[in-house]
């Protein structure tokens, strides 16, 4: 396994380790590009997965403090990863492209009064070649011939739900979960629990695919439990290397050719800010201001619903299970974008009575508990409109045990996305009933697991940070990697996108470099 | 990280809610000693037999499944006596609570103690006390030492971890037999 000096300038320096860092990292390394991954959590193995909620939550999740404001829970504003393999190790695995006219949500929905719509400055046929390596490399079911999962119970509701509806698009979704062995990795054995990391490795994540792959390539070094702090600059303003602290909280700085970020939307956005100086007083590759802007954790929202009979819903593939119809365009519904109707990682028996109806208490609810066997439900996930005043900060209070001022993050609703989530709960509503259930929980946002926007592509460097290749504007050699890149949400999960747009991030860099141009 | 960090952590994962709920899933260990029938107040360390049954009332009122004997409930209590006995803080908000409890007991209910109330009795208590910390520390210690008791999953339906049995593949994942048949 390759190790790089500290003053070995000429390393590409990946910051994160998830869908965006560990897929550009071995991209890059296959490519024969030297690369130092910096990751600011612990390097778990398969041995260290396990089906208990609470102990995967706290191996898994981000638990430096964070100050959350507007809609978002004061101390856990989101769910996500401070692990080798980010936020893949603990995804449901759902991968779908954005749809085309997603990549041009200002011209498809025209102006909308509070939001900061913009076109990205790249189309869907300029990523259509990346989702097709991407999903080939992910092993996604539905695409490339690979066979779809077989349904569970709470699928089976759904989809019966959705014929009631009139509903034409459902499925079991294009999961990164093989349905058959591929990759050197088993096929899903329906154990539940995805999102606490699969115990059995055949969903997809980067600490068991991308890693070790590029790890075999000799051009790659992870160091885990480094957690940056900022990035430097020259003179010139080309970015040089970054200041990290170790596992001890003992500073190194390491030397770097090209820096790029993906720490998830957060962290990224705050490193950038945490890394301003004379030449970028409002924080690197900052002069739009947009840096930390236009955050977006997706429109969410989820529904419990009891029926009639037994539908366990703790068995099986969490998220395998989608009806797509309400994420078309069409604007007669009383708003613009849409969204997907997927099954729902239900957390369990202590997950249900906590989260069907928080704080509520009773016989009637204590009766709706003793129904568990028969709930099923389902999560809203929808594109929410970019909004400035949703912004990451950094807080002037609370400082990390480095010293480095945390996050504050803050997300308020827009009537958008309001109106959207009545939709949405009234169709899921509607969708259950049809089929006899006896009770519907609607609830507001999870905290977020979808986290997007704050460094965004656009196509000129005053309305963002980066342009269609994550490259930023100000900095020619410091990249966003990771899903703060996103103009838009779109109503799709996630990280397919960020996966395709690193594949094609790499081969840019890989021609830049060869070019000499960074 | 010092214990109480833990918990505290612990205790977000279960505040993923948004809500108000304040849940220990620590409280869902070491419960197994204990399984149906009675439970006894005496062998409580930091508080009194009395604000025992008080609180254990209190847990029953919250979430009152009436075929669960007193003993899942008492667990949650012995669990709450355990931290009172190491925290001076938390002994003062659950022995001033369990005291709130009997006065607005026998002032409204001829001289009774809350724990001799009936259930409507002692709703109508609770929700005068609902945005205390007290009840705020007793809905979260309740939610999570009950229905985080692999005990109670059994009775429940929920079937815990399953990687170890091979998941659900040959084990029902897709076993749904009521469903219209169109």
């Amino acid at each position: 396994m390759a190790k790089f000096d500290l003053n070995d300038d000429s390393v590409v320096v990946i910051i994160g380790s998830g869908a965006g860092g560990g897929t550009l990292g071995n991209e890059l390394a296959q490519q024969g590009v030297k690369v130092v991954c910096l990751e600011a959590g612990k390097r778990l193995t398969l041995a260290d997965i396990n089906n208990d909620g609470g102990d995967m939550f706290m191996k898994l999740s981000w638990l430096d403090p964070r100050v959350g404001s507007g809609d978002l829970d004061p101390n856990l504003p989101a769910w996500i990863c401070k692990t080798v393999g980010g936020t893949t190790v603990h995804w449901a695995g759902a991968s779908l492209r954005f749809q085309p006219h997603e990549f041009k949500a200002l011209t498809t929905y025209g102006r909308v009064v509070g939001a900061n719509l913009d076109d990205w400055p790249i189309s869907y046929e300029d990523l259509e070649h990346y989702y097709d390596l991407a999903e080939d490399k992910m092993g996604v079911t539905g695409t490339h011939g690979i066979e779809r999962l077989p349904g569970n119970n709470n699928y089976k509701v759904l989809e019966a739900g959705a014929k009631k509806m009139g509903y034409k698009d459902y499925h079991t979704g294009n999961m990164a979960i093989n349905s058959k062995m591929r990759d050197g990795r088993p096929a899903c054995r329906q154990i539940g629990f995805c999102m606490s990391g699969c115990a059995i490795g055949a969903k997809w994540s980067t600490l068991y695919t991308e890693i070790p792959k590029a790890e075999e390539t000799g051009n790659f070094e992870l160091r885990p439990e480094s957690m940056v702090i900022r990035i430097n600059h020259d003179a010139s303003g080309k970015a040089t290397g970054v200041v990290y602290a170790d596992a001890n909280g003992v500073m190194h700085e390491q030397k770097a050719r090209i820096v790029c970020v993906a720490g998830n939307s957060i962290e990224s956005p705050r490193l950038l800010l945490n890394s301003a100086s004379s030449m970028f007083p409002d924080g690197l590759a900052n002069s739009s201001g947009q840096v930390g802007r236009n955050y977006m954790p997706h429109l969410t929202g989820a529904v419990y619903a009891i029926m009639p009979g037994e539908v366990n819903l703790h068995r099986g593939t969490q998220m395998a299970g989608i009806i797509r119809d309400e994420s078309r365009y069409d604007d007669r519904r009383g708003f613009v974008a849409g969204y997907e109707l997927e099954t729902l990682p239900a957390f369990g028996m202590p997950g249900y009575p906590a989260y069907a109806k928080p704080g509520a208490w009773g016989r009637e609810y204590a009766r709706d508990i003793e129904a568990y066997r028969n709930v099923a439900g389902l999560w809203i996930v929808g594109e929410d409109l970019p909004q400035e005043i949703n912004r990451v900060t950094l807080s002037d209070k609370v400082k990390d045990k480095n010293g480095m001022p945390v996050a504050h993050v803050h997300k308020q609703d827009h009537a958008n996305d309001k109106a959207m989530r009545e939709h949405a709960w009234k169709q899921s509503t509607a969708l259950y009933e049809s089929l006899g259930a006896r009770k519907v929980y609607t609830r507001m946002p999870f905290s977020s697991t979808h986290n997007l926007g704050t460094c965004r592509q656009s196509s000129t460097a005053s309305t963002g940070v980066c342009n269609g290749f994550g490259q930023t504007h100000d900095v020619s050699n410091l990249f966003i990697s990771d899903g703060s890149q996103f103009t838009t949400s779109a109503a799709e999960n996630p990280t397919l996108t960020i996966v395709a747009l690193a594949i094609r991030q790499a081969e840019y860099i890989r021609g830049e470099m060869s070019r000499g141009n960074i | 990280m010092l214990l109480e960090e833990l918990e505290l952590r612990r205790r977000a994962f279960l505040k993923i809610a948004g809500g108000s709920a304040f849940m220990s899933l620590a409280a869902g260990t070491g419960l197994s000693a204990f399984s149906a029938n009675a439970w006894s107040a005496h062998h409580l360390k930091a508080i009194s037999e009395d604000q025992g049954h008080a609180l254990l009332a209190l847990a029953r009122t919250l979430f009152p499944h009436d075929f669960l004997a007193d003993s899942y409930y008492g667990n949650i209590v012995n669990a709450i006596d355990a931290k009172a006995d190491g925290s001076a803080d938390t002994l003062k908000l659950v022995t001033d609570g369990a005291a709130r409890l009997e006065r607005l007991a026998r002032a409204n209910f001829d001289g009774q103690g809350f724990a001799q109330l009936p259930e409507k009795s002692r709703v109508r208590i609770l929700k005068t006390i609902e945005k205390s910390p007290f009840f705020s520390f007793m809905y979260g210690e309740t939610l999570g030492g009950l229905y985080g008791n692999p005990e109670i999953w059994k009775i429940f339906g929920f079937e815990g971890s399953s990687f170890e049995k091979g998941g659900y593949l040959e084990r029902g994942f897709d076993d749904i037999n009521w469903l219209p048949k169109d």
